[in-house]
């Protein structure tokens, strides 16, 4: 029965560690550089010398400006390909949302500067529009794609310059927001819960034991079980605490099944004799295995930070502020 | 047999805990939605100065101007607290005065067009780039409230959430519906087929005419 139980306890676990899901990742390009060229269009000069600009400019101020030109953004407008690429890169830092991102679609001969929270003072709407209409469109229309990115860089490096940004440019990236926060919002299906329930639990469980060895204890607590049910009892008692620390169902699910475990690896349904205090042997091993398994990461980490680049978003998020244009 | 069973009356117990997460994510749609009345708010703000540039061009467009200062006048006194959205039918309210104001917006944009000089203007310019960046983000903002919504509603109807939720009284919330969002998305039309303005417009274009380089 009870290694039925412990298999049922393992089985559950296995099934949630790989129900683990991931967030679907949508076909935006990865964030590697300041600028991402799909179509190829600019010389690798011309990317060498806008990255240069970029970089200084974050060095300078904080804020990270970011070029991409992709050929089309069908089935969707640029505007909501912009948000979508802008939640996933994440640029700016985080909490000053100092980030802008300049979307070019060739094709469909359109080019967003889409500014974040943080910057819609230094460059509002309307100075966007202008931007795009007189530094860029004017260009590309001739085919100057090069040319026009360049002016639109420095116009928007002016204005940016002005304005004055919070604190030093940040460092080093920003960490995964949500794997490093676990007490937070999670599901009550996490596995990273349940990680952290068995964890606690076992060592919890351990401390119990060392109580438990006290008859009057044991009596007390569970005396009035029948011999079976004093090891799932005994998972109870370690899960109460778990319960009032953790308040979530998967960490005192594992808490639980981590202390019944123990407790009937160690024979628990058997009272401790009278000298059992002093450390006599007798009904209890000496040992108690530990029943931690690790499981994969709940993980759902954004495209935002870099994989292999050495460029990456600082935490940042935009509110759908900026201005498009067409040729 | 019964140790099973008590594992599963367990689970389903423990998850009263769904409490909190509740507690969070209506928090979260209040967040959400506070931001989509604060665009809108903007947008208001925005018309006054938009009709006063554009009068300043076309002068007999009277009705126009007149749709446009009703319905922004609707639109203030159509308002909902976060306290309010479990209402659907507050909402539809809300949402249609607010797509009366878009297309109103959009009828004045499109008589903005047959006056080329108006276009030209500088301070136009700049209005209609501000009333087509507010417009991308009150999308944006209903797009952020319509996911924290459906992921609050999501949560308090799921099995065991929904015995939680009964329990402290957490309703469903509203969600913007399509008919309207069909309506308001509709980008403004740009009418040659009926005569722009009457005769008696022709000399008064003259006078109004300025060197505009």
């Amino acid at each position: 029965m009870t290694t039925t139980f412990r298999w049922l306890c393992g089985l559950l676990a296995l099934l949630f560690a790989a129900s683990a899901i991931a967030d679907d990742a949508q076909p935006v390009p990865a964030l590697h550089a300041r600028v991402t060229d799909m179509t190829a269009t600019l010389t690798a000069i011309d990317r060498a010398n806008f990255d240069a600009k970029l970089a200084a400019l974050e060095q300078r101020k904080g804020a990270q400006v970011a070029v991409l030109i992709v050929a089309t953004t069908a089935p969707e407008t640029i505007e909501q390909f912009a948000t979508r690429v802008f939640d996933a890169w994440k640029l700016g830092r985080r909490g000053v949302d100092d980030g802008v991102l300049v979307i070019v679609a060739k094709s469909d001969r359109r080019v967003r500067i889409e500014v974040a929270y943080g910057l819609e003072g230094a460059i509002p709407d309307a100075a966007a529009k202008r931007i795009a209409h007189d530094y860029m469109s004017a260009r590309f229309a001739h085919g100057d794609f090069a040319g026009g990115l360049d002016a639109g860089i420095d116009a928007l490096t002016a204005l940016i310059d002005d304005e004055p940004l919070p604190g030093p440019p940040a460092s080093a990236p920003s960490s995964h927001g949500r794997n490093a926060v676990i007490m937070d919002d999670e599901p009550w299906w996490s596995p990273i819960q349940l990680v952290l329930g068995i964890m606690f639990g076992a060592m919890l469980a351990v401390l119990l034991i060392l109580v438990f060895m006290i008859r009057f204890v044991y009596n007390l607590v569970l005396g009035h079980f029948p011999g079976p049910a004093r090891a799932y009892v005994f998972g109870a008692v370690t899960m109460l605490p778990i319960a009032i620390l953790l308040r979530n169902p998967m960490s005192m699910l594992g808490a639980f099944a981590t202390g019944s475990a123990l407790a009937s690896l160690i024979n628990l349904a058997r009272p401790p004799r009278r000298h059992e205090l002093s450390g006599g042997g007798g009904g209890w091993s000496s040992s108690a295995s530990d029943s931690a398994s690790s499981s994969s990461d709940s993980g759902s980490s954004s495209s935002g930070s870099s994989g292999g680049g050495d460029f990456s978003g600082g935490g940042g998020s935009s509110g759908g502020g900026g201005a498009s244009d067409s040729w | 047999m019964l140790r099973i069973a008590f594992l599963i009356v367990l689970i389903g117990l423990l998850s009263g805990c769904g409490y909190n997460s509740i507690q969070s994510k209506d928090e979260g749609v209040k967040a959400a939605w506070s931001e989509v009345v604060n665009q809108y708010q903007r947008r208001a703000d925005l018309v006054p100065n938009l009709v006063n540039t554009v009068k300043g061009y076309a002068t007999h467009e009277e009705e126009v101007f007149t749709k446009v200062t009703e319905a922004r006048a609707s639109v203030g006194k159509v308002t909902i607290t976060a306290d309010q959205l479990d209402d659907a039918a507050a909402l539809q309210k809300f949402q249609q005065a607010q797509g009366e104001l878009s297309s109103a917006l959009s009828r004045l944009m499109a008589v903005s067009e047959n006056y080329p000089q108006l276009k030209a203007d500088g301070l136009f310019q700049n209005l209609q780039a501000q009333l087509e960046g507010t417009e991308n983000r009150i999308t944006v903002a209903r797009n952020r409230y319509i996911q924290a919504v459906q992921d609050y509603n999501t949560f308090v109807r799921s099995f065991p959430q929904n015995l939680t939720a009964m329990v402290f009284g957490y309703k469903t919330k509203a969600n913007f519906t399509v008919e309207n969002e069909k309506q308001i998305s509709t980008a403004p039309t740009v009418d040659f087929s009926k005569p722009a303005q009457p005769a008696q417009q022709s000399p008064a274009q003259p006078q109004s005419d300025q060197p505009q380089h």
